[in-house]
């Protein structure tokens, strides 16, 4: 069992590792997680919330309820994030292909030198897609709306 | 696929020439994908003439069709790009086969480097091969030894994009029983190498 002067040692430690307190410390540490925000929240991004609410719209069909618009977004929200993976593959790939000398394998070359990179980004690139899966099997099992 | 298909100057973001019909507008559905991800090599005009030969094989009828199509679509391109660079790594690998083959066979590996431009040379090192009973294809053979680490790594991710490929004719037929028969029925879809496309057609309808 911990002693009471653990206890007190451990809460006057706590009381200056508290983290950053001026706006821009906390702005800087909520970052500190993130590598490169392929995984990130669609929402949270304006950009991508905006194309996300484009893919609902045409998926749920003109004239949708907001309820049926609220089944589609999930799924609305997965697409847009394989589509993101998509592009942030071959922009890797470009990235990759412009730093090596000009040669007509450097594309090949270019996509064996980011294996690991495209190993990760096809790992999320399943997920998402598994995300969409499940959101479209929600979305069927559902009575249809008339 | 073995080619690199040409560069155009055209820009990627373009409604694809769908020769089905369909009930959903095929401009509408492809505006809202955005422009296909594509390397700065790759050819806008193959790969909207695969699109378009998926959607001819598989006449989408709603919007949840149309994202299945587009995915089934690049999936398939996808494995076009790692079997290509699969093959491209090889041949480049070739050039450093020729140096290391010649040193196993205790020659002059110096000369290695004009094999490929200097036919006398080719011919030399190759009446050297015959003579130790080889043939040219012992280049091809150490190149693929020399990469064959990066070739399963290429073969796994080929293989990861086959399965969603697969998968996805099955999720196809969850949408609409008899959509992905149909697709299946189409062998020039699956398994199409995009080379076979005619591309001057493909490029006709694209007067936007």
């Amino acid at each position: 069992m911990t002693s009471a002067k653990a206890i007190a040692a451990n809460r006057r430690n706590a009381r200056s590792s508290t983290g950053p307190r001026s706006a821009a410390g906390k702005r800087k540490v909520g970052v500190n997680s993130l590598r490169h925000g392929v995984t990130a929240s669609l929402p949270a991004d304006a950009a991508m919330g905006a194309e996300v609410g484009r893919i609902a719209s045409v998926l749920a069909g003109p004239g949708a309820s907001a309820a049926r618009l609220a089944l589609v977004m999930p799924i609305a929200e997965a697409e847009a994030e394989v589509l993101r993976i998509r592009n942030a593959r071959a922009a890797w790939i470009n990235l990759e292909t412009a730093n090596l000398p000009s040669n007509p394998d450097r594309e090949s070359d270019a996509i064996v030198q980011s294996l690991k990179t495209l190993t990760r980004l096809d790992r999320y690139e399943r997920r998402a897609m598994a995300r969409r899966r499940r959101a479209m099997c929600d979305l069927r099992n559902l009575p249809i709306e008339q | 696929m073995t080619d690199t298909p040409v560069a155009t100057t055209e820009p990627h973001h373009r409604t694809p020439p769908v020769v089905a019909t369909s009930d959903v507008a095929a401009p509408a559905m492809t505006d809202v994908f955005g422009k296909p991800a594509l390397l700065r090599d790759e050819d806008a005009n193959l790969y909207d003439a695969l699109f378009s030969r998926v959607v001819a094989a598989a006449r989408p009828r709603d919007p949840f069709e149309w994202m299945l199509l587009k995915d089934y679509a690049d999936l398939a391109w996808e494995i076009f790009r790692l079997r290509r660079a699969k093959a491209g790594f090889v041949d480049g690998m070739r050039k450093n086969a020729v140096y290391y083959v010649l040193e196993k066979l205790g020659i002059k590996p110096s000369v290695a480097n004009q094999f490929h431009k200097d036919p006398a040379i080719k011919a030399a090192i190759l009446d050297q091969f015959a003579a130790n009973g080889l043939g040219e294809e012992v280049i091809t053979a150490e190149a693929v030894v020399m990469c064959c680490s990066q070739l399963a790594a290429l073969d796994a991710m080929i293989k990861s994009a086959e399965t969603r490929r697969n998968a996805m004719l099955r999720e196809i037929d969850y949408h609409r029983g008899g959509l992905a028969t149909r697709l299946r029925d189409a062998p020039d879809v699956v398994d199409a190498e995009s080379e076979d496309v005619p591309v001057a057609a493909a490029a006709e309808p694209q007067s936007a």
